[in-house]
């Protein structure tokens, strides 16, 4: 009898003791809702202030936003002028290491550096021939020519590496050996700024070979990205 | 006996485990209603400074039709608002560099890249060609402005936005959606006569 009771009881008293941890973390979500959607606001509203500043100059910026509603929603590059988009830019995958949170505010940009940059070509003056339809075939600095590999750096130890990714078994060996190249310098950019105490951000883009082709003909040294961080130390 | 002992001791625990979290679940409860109320206002003041801030930026985008080019696609779009209202195959400069026999000059033939504004319309415009092009052609430069007057080079029409660059058509269509120019952009006719009726002085232009 006694035996019956407690099989009896024992999911009854089980089903409270789960009920009610229910009902206490509700309790704590419900406040902490509030101070997530707080901080989000913050943090979006300073977004804003910084872009309202750089749109107001007239001069192109960046703005790299890691937030993203859900796993599979895209991150994009905005190429913007006057807070109207110019360019919008696919990213295929994403990763970032810092020492601290990245600050919301412009970073502008040093320099892009690449194994091997176009170089402008010299015009051999001549004559044209006599049909307007004659065009001699002169070398002129092609989208094709931009890399699709390169690592752009800006103030504050910000440094992006762009991998355009390729198609084919073969044509990806290039970019293979780059990236490794790239992991052992960012290696070593982290021990060095860690030695010195430096700060910084390292983020590493993956996008489609010629949308990494035409982000680099279309940044300008000066021009301003602004990074919109997602979850703390997320890799995207 | 151990059995009624056994049971006396689990339900004591079960009461004393459920005093703690209903103790727990009220504490929280006051806390997060805590929350809401100071929370709420400052998430108000918040949203109210992100809307300021929205129309803040939204008010510097131009109003009315603009013209955004890209010279890495060679593409212009003719824009209203987020709407396309053309879209255009275009030349854009070369990025090429020609050098004075004399060494004293050199030209470097890049579009140049910002935002700018429309300042002038012609229509039937005229090619005032300048040293450059007679350089490149090992031609000599002549003293006399008429000599450097070209007529239907530059197309039907010719919008200016400053320091000598425009976007004008071309004889040369079958470079079109290739950088060839001298710093200028070039269009198709067709294309060419929309903007040109679409646009008026002080439309804007963002090239990147």
């Amino acid at each position: 009898m006694k035996k019956t009771n407690l099989q009896f009881n024992f999911p009854f008293f089980l089903f409270l003791i789960l009920f009610s941890l229910g009902g206490s973390s509700q309790a704590i979500a419900g406040g902490d809702s509030i101070g997530q959607k707080i901080r989000a606001l913050k943090d979006e509203n300073r977004l804003l202030e910084t872009e309202l500043g750089l749109a107001s100059k007239g001069t192109s910026y960046i703005i790299l936003d890691l937030r993203r509603e859900s796993d599979s929603a895209p991150v994009r590059i905005n190429l913007k002028n006057r807070g109207i988009v110019l360019r919008e830019f696919d990213v295929e995958r994403i990763r970032y290491r810092r020492t601290k949170g990245l600050v919301i505010e412009p970073f502008p940009l040093l320099k892009k550096m690449a194994f091997f940059s176009p170089k402008r070509k010299e015009i051999r003056p001549h004559k044209l021939g006599d049909s307007d339809d004659t065009i001699s075939e002169l070398d002129f600095l092609e989208l094709k020519e931009m890399p699709s590999n390169y690592t752009l750096s800006f103030k504050k130890g910000v440094l992006i590496s762009i991998t355009g990714q390729r198609k084919g078994l073969i044509s990806r060996f290039i970019p293979l050996i780059s990236s490794i190249l790239i992991h052992i310098r960012y290696s070593l950019t982290i021990v060095w700024n860690h030695l010195w105490k430096k700060e910084f951000a390292i983020i590493e883009i993956m996008m489609g070979k010629e949308d990494a082709q035409a982000l680099y003909c279309s940044l300008e040294e000066g021009m301003s990205i602004v990074i919109m961080e997602g979850h703390p130390y997320d890799t995207v | 006996m151990i059995n009624r002992i056994a049971f006396i001791s689990f339900i004591g625990i079960v009461v004393i485990l459920l005093t703690v979290e209903l103790f727990a679940y009220y504490i929280n409860l006051n806390r997060s209603m805590v929350l809401s109320s100071t929370g709420r206002s400052k998430l108000n003041e918040l949203i109210k400074k992100n809307r300021t801030l929205r129309k803040g930026i939204a008010g510097l985008s131009p109003k009315g039709v603009y013209i955004v080019i890209d010279t890495a696609r060679e593409l212009l779009f003719l824009k209203k608002g987020n709407r396309t209202i053309l879209k255009a195959l275009i030349s854009s400069g070369s990025g090429n560099i020609l050098r004075d026999p004399s060494g004293k000059r050199e030209w470097i033939f890049d579009t140049p890249r910002g935002e700018f504004e429309v300042k002038k319309k012609i229509a039937g415009p005229k090619w005032i060609k300048p040293d450059w092009g007679f350089i490149e052609e090992t031609e000599n430069i002549p003293r006399e402005l008429e000599n450097r007057v070209q007529e239907a080079v530059l197309g039907d029409y010719a919008l200016a936005f400053g320091n000598g660059y425009f976007i004008h058509g071309t004889l040369y269509k079958r470079l079109l959606g290739r950088n060839v120019t001298h710093g200028c952009i070039r269009v198709e006719d067709e294309d060419l006569k929309t903007i040109y009726r679409l646009s008026r002085i002080g439309t804007r232009i963002y090239i990147f």
